[in-house]
């Protein structure tokens, strides 16, 4: 993938809030719930991840993440909006999420219509838990390939939009963000060098687990970063920082000791290094990188995704 | 069809070039049934007034019937259940799995751990999720197989899987369609035997949300207008006639629908294959679904063109032209 480039162009994260399983919903299963019918195949399923999720609640000592009090295509609405710029001439537009929204909506269409963005192939990607920005890498650079001058907008936004689906067993509290990422055949921030993905999970179905499961899933995710790794560095050699997902602790303590084997710069974000930002979160940690140190033209960064349930991927860019 | 000829190159008798070849479809269709009767006494519940004049008219003008639903597997399992024939008669290696889930908002774990698991020739496949093109999104995915297959014709084939449980029975009949459950697989390979696809077309729709009741009433009543559009369009792109065209391959929706479109294109009625009476509408699957039963009941022979197309809630369109 070597013409290609991207270039932050916004990144919002909103203002943290405490959150609590008080949001009026009751510990009993209603049968009219259609959050807990979609989500869980059993009233009896739902009970016991609300449990779980009340304990952890408790220890955690009124935990804040970054909540959006607007819907998560609204975020990504505004987001394009305070970057300012015309949009009439984008070749592709592609909206990554892993959350859901409530009401019917079609983020990417709603988004082409407002900023009358009427040439360009739009798509929606998902289901792929936090990695979805590299499907659309990849799918980017072969729509953009054959001409020089092709414009894209990579938007990723994820609003949670459940209280109790902040909270992933033992790992860190899932919050919200958007962002707005141009995307360029000819020139841009970054090059993209590489975007990799490698799917997997453990056999368990996800709304069936419970910590013990979480716990062999972040293993399983740890032990395919470690791999995923060492195979960039044999593929790209040099590697100056790793942007790892805060997926979790013990994830996060996996990628670093893998780190340490070499000369790269395992960066650790200084605001919300605790919040799982979803999509976007190598992508923040990126743009804090940017705002505290000077990285030099040539650099290499890599950008370690993982979604717990779906599989690990990276992306590495060069200055 | 089955294993595809590695060698053969695309190029059909009239040396168009092919994008890609559809190299195998399979399927999976629950037992059970749930009728457009069914569907109203679940809305009488809910405190609507259907009468019996609004069924039998439905039955009637629209041509739904009853539609399939699913009682015991798990979307997992239906997934699996499309797939397995098809991956175990074709050991490709795949490059990508494509999701289409046009009609499920509340899926959000992965679904394909045990393929993934029990298939050699999907690890390492990149999964994509196409959604949001709402029914159309099949032919979105094939739009992003030709990018891909331009891209590097080394790489693998291409996997669509598409699957629909409505689990919220308010879903499964409207005013204007009964949506059934179901699950498919679709292999496109770069090279090789099975359809040849030319061309694919798609138009984005213009209601993104459900507020736009003005929109949604637009797209109910005139879809069929974007049906003509869409099938005129593909003809132009690939300089052929309707007349070269053997059969339109179209989504299970209202009869009284393909019949205006096949008035307004001066076309015979006989030329579109649906099979609304018998399956309803099924969101992510109707072409790989209609497409498999056309070629087993001899619907289309050795050199036919046909298009192939969808029709999504909110005006979007998906068009395809092929050549068995």
């Amino acid at each position: 993938m070597s013409n290609l480039y991207l270039s932050i162009g916004q990144l919002d994260v909103p203002k943290s809030q405490p959150i609590s399983c008080g949001d009026g919903r009751g510990g009993d299963f209603q049968p009219q719930d259609e959050f807990s019918e979609v989500f869980f195949p059993t009233p009896e399923h739902y009970r016991e991840f609300r449990a779980g999720m009340r304990e952890q609640a408790a220890a955690s000592a009124a935990p804040e993440v970054p909540v959006f009090t607007e819907s998560g295509s609204q975020a990504a609405i505004g987001a394009i909006q305070a970057l300012g710029m015309n949009l009439t001439k984008m070749d592709c537009l592609f909206y990554c999420h892993e959350t859901l929204e409530q009401a019917y909506m079609l983020p990417s269409l709603k988004i082409k219509r407002q900023f009358e963005m009427n040439d360009c192939i739009s798509l929606m990607l998902s289901q792929s838990g936090s990695l979805a920005s590299l499907s659309a890498l990849r799918l980017a650079e072969s729509a953009m390939r054959k001409q020089p001058d092709k414009l894209g907008l990579l938007v990723v936004a994820d609003r949670v939009e459940f209280a109790e689906l902040r909270y992933q067993f033992t790992g860190y509290l899932r919050g919200d963000s958007a962002s707005v990422m141009l995307l360029s055949s000819s020139a841009g921030d970054y090059r993209i060098v590489e975007a990799r993905k490698f799917a997997d999970g453990i056999p368990l179905s996800y709304p069936l687990w419970k910590e013990r499961e979480y716990r062999l899933a972040e293993k399983l995710m740890s032990d395919h970063a470690q791999r995923l790794l060492q195979q960039a560095w044999s593929i790209h050699g040099r590697i100056d920082y790793v942007l790892c997902q805060r997926l979790s602790d013990a994830f996060c303590r996996a990628v670093e000791d893998k780190c340490r084997q070499t000369s790269t710069v395992f960066f650790v974000r200084r605001q919300w290094p605790d919040v799982n930002l979803l999509g976007n979160d190598p992508y923040a940690s990126l743009r804090q990188l940017e705002r505290e140190r000077e990285i030099p033209p040539g650099s290499k960064l890599l950008l370690l995704l993982a979604g717990i349930d779906f599989g690990v991927g990276y992306l590495v860019l060069e200055k | 069809m089955g294993n595809a000829v590695a060698d053969q190159a695309l190029t059909g008798p009239t040396n168009k070039q092919a994008r890609f070849a559809i190299a195998d479809l399979s399927h999976y269709i629950p037992e059970s049934r749930f009728s457009v009767r069914d569907g109203a006494a679940h809305l009488r519940r809910q405190g609507m007034t259907i009468t019996e004049a609004q069924i039998e008219a439905f039955q009637r003008d629209y041509g739904f019937m009853q539609a399939p639903f699913e009682t015991e597997l798990s979307v997992e399992e239906m997934i699996a259940a499309a797939c397995t024939p098809l991956l175990d008669r074709n050991s490709l290696p795949i490059q990508v799995l494509m999701f289409v889930n046009g009609g499920n908002w509340g899926l959000q774990h992965n679904v394909f751990k045990a393929l993934l698991h029990k298939y050699e020739q999907l690890r390492g496949a990149d999964i994509y999720s196409i959604g949001k093109q709402t029914c159309a999104s099949f032919h979105m995915a094939l739009r992003m197989a030709t990018h891909l297959f331009d891209a590097s014709r080394d790489e693998g084939a291409i996997l669509i899987v598409a699957v629909d449980k409505l689990s919220v029975n308010s879903h499964k009949l409207t005013e204007f369609y009964l949506c059934g459950d179901s699950a498919s697989a679709c292999l496109l390979t770069p090279y090789g035997a099975g359809h040849k696809t030319y061309e694919v077309f798609n138009q984005d729709g213009y209601v993104y949300d459900q507020s736009n009741a003005e929109g949604v009433a637009l797209f109910n009543t005139t879809f069929f207008l974007g049906i003509r559009g869409a099938i005129q369009s593909i003809l132009k792109q690939a300089k052929l006639s309707l007349d070269d065209v053997k059969l339109i391959v179209g989504s299970n929706v209202s009869l009284k629908a393909w019949e205006t479109v096949a008035y307004l294109l001066r076309a015979p009625l006989e030329k579109f294959y649906v099979k609304t009476r018998e399956v309803g509408h099924l969101p992510s699957s109707d072409i790989q679904y209609n497409l498999a039963q056309a070629i087993a009941e001899g619907a289309l022979k050795q050199g036919d063109y046909y298009i192939t197309i969808n029709v999504g809630y909110g005006g979007f369109m998906g068009c395809a032209l092929h050549q068995y």
